[in-house]
């Protein structure tokens, strides 16, 4: 009789599992460690000095990461915000080494919901960012994905142009975007002006980073029956890859004991 | 009285002289049955040498064809195939050998046994998932 492994279990055969499943496996590990309690993870990614670490010091009122005009986060770095129970990450900028970027990439594998920050002074967004869009909102950042555009106090009146082209980059991933400038929005927490609030653009991350605690469960089963799926596959193809196998070796085999036995007969012949 | 003595000589001489012919013959005969005796035995000799050295090059080239089949369907060669006296032994040594499978056919065999045991826990993997997905 065949009894289902745990995940426990399941890990102990990552060896039959593709480079690409291992990693999903040890999130789905995690996903099934995590419960209501668990915190939201939502990881700050982006190219380097677009304002990750900017945004961050102004969301959590705190200047906890170091931000500067020079490529200052060289390492993945986490805060937990107990109150609200979200663990914040800023990842050292995509595109300023391979060593960061892989960091970086590391570090989205434990997300819930990836922050992608796009400096708006830059234009619009560039063939990596786009490259990266279009593969994690299809594939393990299904539903994750949020698009920050920052910076936006600077870039007065060709706001609504790089917007508009930037809308239409994103046309096809449906991707929820925020236009927002942390400089707004330290102003407002300066001087309390309802009028920095509103032109600061953090409003909109409220309800969102609100719905996506509240789902996170939900999300998260989701992800873990997305992974399941792609595991399934990933283990689907190593199947046919091992029927083959077997069955040439059958095949071999089968060759192998009929020369065998011809040559056998043959000697025994030639003894007679 | 001279003339009955000088017959009795030609008599005597007569006689010894045919008497002494017939012995020759005897003699010649003997050697030549003797001769061919000896012929016939070497010739025998040769014979029995010739099919010893036939046999022993058959029994050498049935053991090198014995070996070549010991060597690579099993990697080794037994003694009793190498120091086989006789056709009936090297081919029982054979028989006997060849009763176990060889080798390769045994790696084979495990080879097939281990990818039907991955397919087993490939199977298994795929339930356990699918129940996991189905849990969610």
């Amino acid at each position: 009789m065949r009894v289902n492994m745990n995940i426990k279990a399941i890990r102990q055969h990552k060896a039959l599992f593709s480079s690409e499943s291992v990693v999903l496996l040890d999130r789905l590990t995690t996903l099934k460690a995590q419960n209501q309690q668990s915190p939201l993870n939502v990881i700050v990614f982006g190219k380097y000095n677009h304002g990750k670490s900017s945004f961050l010091n102004a969301w959590l009122r705190e200047d906890i990461f170091k931000a500067e005009d020079v490529r200052c986060t060289v390492k993945v770095q986490s805060h937990h915000d107990i109150k609200n129970n979200v663990v914040w990450t800023d990842t050292p900028g995509l595109d300023a080494d391979k060593h960061d970027d892989a960091q970086a990439k590391d570090a989205i594998k434990s997300a819930d919901v990836v922050l992608l920050v796009h400096d708006i002074i830059s234009g619009e967004l560039d063939k990596k960012e786009l490259d990266f869009i279009r593969h994690y909102s299809q594939h393990e950042g299904k539903g994750k994905l949020r698009i920050l555009l920052t910076k936006i106090d600077q870039v007065e009146a060709e706001l609504k142009t790089i917007q508009a082209s930037i809308d239409q980059q994103l046309a096809a991933f449906n991707l929820p975007l925020f236009a927002i400038s942390s400089t707004r929005y330290q102003k407002y927490l300066k001087q309390d002006s309802t009028l920095f609030l509103t032109n600061s653009g953090f409003k909109p991350l409220f309800p969102m980073l609100r719905t996506a605690t509240k789902d996170k469960l939900k999300m998260r089963k989701t992800e873990i029956k997305t992974i399941c799926g792609i595991l399934i596959n990933d283990l689907t193809n190593a199947h046919k890859k091992y029927t083959t196998k077997k069955q040439n070796i059958e095949s071999t085999l089968t060759t192998e004991k009929q020369h065998f036995n011809r040559a056998k007969q043959h000697v025994l012949n030639l003894l007679h | 009285m001279p003339l009955p003595w000088i017959l009795g000589t030609i008599v005597v001489g007569t006689a010894a002289y045919l008497l002494s012919d017939d012995d020759t013959e005897e003699r010649e005969a003997d050697e030549r049955r003797e001769a061919s005796r000896e012929a016939s035995r070497q010739r025998r000799a040769h014979e029995a040498e010739t099919k010893a050295r036939q046999t022993a090059t058959e029994l050498q080239a049935s053991k090198n064809i014995a070996q070549q089949f010991s060597q690579k369907y099993y990697g080794y060669i037994p003694q009793e195939i190498t120091y086989a006296q006789n056709k009936q032994s090297l081919k029982r040594s054979v028989e006997e050998q060849s009763q176990s499978k060889p080798d390769s056919l045994n790696k084979l065999a495990k080879k097939v046994s281990d990818a039907q045991i991955t397919l087993n826990t490939l199977e298994q993997l795929m339930a356990s998932l699918q129940s996991l997905k189905g849990e969610e």
